[in-house]
C-alpha cells in the first residue's frame, strides 16, 4: 500500500511538474519575445534617427558649399570689373603720359616754350563697387547640429 | 653800323644804365652782344648770357640756336664788313702817300713828253717858253751876263762887238744848258712819279685781292650759315621723329601689355571659377557618395543587427511530448497502483533561449541586462 501511494504521489507530480516546466517556458519564450522586439524596435528608432539626422543635415551641407560657391562667384563678380578697370587706368595713364611728354619734347626740340604742368604723378582711383566680405556665410556658423535630436 | 668807338663812347656816357636798358637799347640799335664784348673786351658768351637772361631769350633748342647762328652770321658778315673798310682805309692812306709823286710825275713825263715835241710844236714851243721863263733859268742867264759884263768892264771892252758875241753865245749856252739840266730834272720826276705810280697800282691789286678775299669770305658765310642752319633743322625734324617713333613705340607697348594683361585677368579669373565650379562639383559628388555609404552602412548595420537577433524558439511545441510526460506519470500511477511500473518520467529539456531571461540577446548591455 505505501509503494502504490509512493507511485501514485510520484505519478502527480511527474505529471505536475511537467505542467509547470512546460508553463515556464512558455512565459520565457514571451518575454524573450518582447524583449527582442523592444531591441529591434530600438535599433529601427536609432537607424530611422540617424537618417533624419543624415538627410537633415546633408541639405545643410549642401546648402553651404553652394554658398561658398556662391559668395566665391559673388566675389569674382565684382573683382573681375575692377581688376579690369584698375589695369586699364594705369595702362591708359601711363599712354596719356607719354601723349602729354610728346609735344613737350617736340616744343624742347624747337626751342618753343615748354609746359611741364601736364605731367604729374597719378594716383588711380580705388577700385569702386567691390565689397569685399566681412564674414564668413551663414551657413557656416550655423551647421543645425541644434536641431539633431 | 656802330663801331666800336661809338660802343665805348655810349658806355663811357652811361655808366651805370641798368643791364635790362642796355639789352633793349642793343636789340632796339642792332647791336650784337658779339660787337659789344669786342668794344669792350669782355667775354662774348658772358656779354651773350647777359643778353639773353635780360630780354628772356631761350638759349636752348632750335629757335635759340637758328637764333645764335642768324647772329654770328650777321656779325661775321658785319666784322668783315669793318675789314674791309680798314684794309682799303689802310691802302688808301698808301695811295695817298703815293698820289703826289704819282702826280708830279705825270706832269713831269707831260712837260717832258711836250719838250721833246712829241706833244706837237706847239706844246714845244710852250715847254720851251715855260723853260725859258723859269726863275732859274732866268736867275742863271742873268747871273751869267753878269759875270760876263762885268769882265768886260775890268777888261775894257764893255761896248764892244765882242762883248754882244758872248753875251749871245752865252744865252744860246746858257739856255741850252738849263735845257738840259730841266729836261733831265724832269725825267728823274718823271720817272719817281712812274714808280709811284707803279707801287699804287701794285698796292691797288693788293687791295683788290684782300677785298676779294674777304668778300669771298663774306659770301661763303650765308652759305655756311644755310648750311649749318638746314644741319640743325634736319637734326631736329630727326629728333622729332625719333620721339614719335618711341612715344609711338612706347604706346603700342602699352596697348599690348593692355591687352595681354587683361587677357591674363581673365583667363586666372576663368581658371579659378572652373576650380569653384570643379570643386563644388566634386565636393557634392563627395556628399553624395558619402551619404549614399553611410546610408548604406546605416542599412547594413540595420540588416546586421536584425539578423543578429537571437532566435526565439516558438511556442512549446512538444505538447506530444507534456503529454507524454504526463502520461507516464499516470502510466506510473497506474503502475504504482497495479502493476508496478518503475520507468523514469522523461526529464524534460530546456531550450537554450529559455536558459536566461536576463540575458536572450547576449548583448551585455545594460539596457538588456540585469
Amino acid at each position: 500500500m505505501g509503494i502504490e501511494t509512493a507511485l501514485i504521489a510520484g505519478a502527480v507530480a511527474s505529471g505536475g511538474a511537467a505542467y509547470l516546466d512546460r508553463k515556464s517556458q512558455k512565459d520565457a519564450v514571451k518575454s524573450a519575445q518582447r524583449q527582442k522586439e523592444a531591441s529591434q524596435a530600438f535599433i529601427e528608432k536609432q537607424i530611422a534617427q540617424a537618417r533624419s539626422d543624415i538627410f537633415k543635415l546633408f541639405p545643410s551641407a549642401q546648402e553651404s558649399r553652394k554658398q561658398g560657391l556662391q559668395a566665391g562667384l559673388d566675389l569674382y563678380k565684382q573683382a573681375y570689373p575692377a581688376m579690369m578697370n584698375t589695369f586699364q587706368q594705369g595702362n591708359v595713364g601711363a599712354q596719356q603720359a607719354l601723349i602729354t611728354g610728346l609735344p613737350q619734347i617736340q616744343n624742347a626740340i624747337l626751342g618753343n616754350q615748354v609746359d611741364l604742368s601736364g605731367l604729374k604723378p597719378v594716383s588711380l582711383q580705388q577700385p569702386q563697387g567691390l565689397a569685399l566680405p566681412q564674414a564668413l556665410p551663414q551657413s557656416i556658423n550655423e551647421l543645425g547640429l541644434g536641431n539633431v535630436q | 653800323m656802330y663801331s666800336n668807338q661809338d660802343i665805348q663812347n655810349w658806355f663811357a656816357q652811361n655808366p651805370n644804365v641798368p643791364v635790362e636798358q642796355v639789352a633793349q637799347i642793343m636789340r632796339q640799335n642792332n647791336v650784337t652782344p658779339g660787337q659789344v664784348a669786342q668794344a669792350t673786351g669782355r667775354d662774348v658768351n658772358e656779354v651773350t648770357n647777359l643778353y639773353n637772361n635780360a630780354l628772356g631769350i631761350k638759349t636752348s633748342g632750335l629757335a635759340s640756336s637758328l637764333n645764335t647762328l642768324q647772329q654770328g652770321g650777321q656779325q661775321a658778315a658785319q666784322m668783315i664788313g669793318q675789314t674791309q673798310g680798314q684794309v682799303a682805309d689802310i691802302y688808301k692812306q698808301g695811295l695817298q702817300q703815293l698820289a703826289p709823286y704819282s702826280q708830279t710825275g705825270t706832269q713831269a713825263n707831260q712837260l717832258q713828253a711836250a719838250l721833246s715835241g712829241s706833244l706837237g710844236p706847239e706844246a714845244q714851243k710852250a715847254a720851251f717858253q715855260n723853260i725859258t721863263n723859269a726863275p732859274g733859268v732866268e736867275f742863271a742867264q742873268k747871273e751869267a751876263e753878269r759875270a760876263l759884263l762885268r769882265n768886260a768892264s775890268a777888261t775894257g771892252g764893255l761896248g764892244g762887238g765882242n762883248v754882244l758875241r758872248d753875251l749871245s753865245q752865252l744865252a744860246a749856252g746858257t739856255f741850252l744848258q738849263n735845257y738840259n739840266t730841266q729836261f733831265g730834272q724832269i725825267g728823274e720826276v718823271a720817272n719817281r712819279g712812274y714808280g709811284a705810280a707803279t707801287t699804287g697800282a701794285g698796292l691797288q691789286g693788293q687791295l683788290g685781292q684782300v677785298q676779294a678775299g674777304l668778300g669771298q669770305f663774306a659770301a661763303g658765310i650765308p652759305l655756311q650759315t644755310a648750311g649749318a642752319q638746314s644741319g640743325m633743322q634736319f637734326q631736329a625734324g630727326r629728333d622729332i621723329g625719333s620721339a614719335i617713333q618711341g612715344t609711338t613705340s612706347s604706346l603700342a607697348n602699352l596697348i599690348q601689355q593692355q591687352g595681354a594683361g587683361m587677357t591674363d585677368i581673365t583667363g586666372s579669373a576663368t581658371n579659378n571659377i572652373a576650380a569653384l565650379y570643379q570643386n563644388a562639383m566634386n565636393g557634392d559628388a563627395s556628399a553624395k557618395e558619402q551619404l549614399a555609404a553611410m546610408l548604406g552602412n546605416l542599412s547594413t548595420s540595420n540588416a546586421s543587427m536584425v539578423g543578429n537577433q537571437p532566435i526565439i524558439p516558438s511556442q512549446p511545441s512538444n505538447l506530444l511530448g507534456t503529454l507524454g510526460q504526463v502520461a507516464g506519470g499516470l502510466g506510473g500511477l497506474a503502475a504504482g497502483i497495479g502493476y508496478g511500473n518503475t520507468n523514469t518520467p522523461a526529464n524534460p529539456t530546456a531550450s537554450p533561449a529559455t536558459s536566461s531571461v536576463y540575458g536572450p540577446y547576449n548583448t551585455g548591455y545594460g539596457l538588456y541586462g540585469s
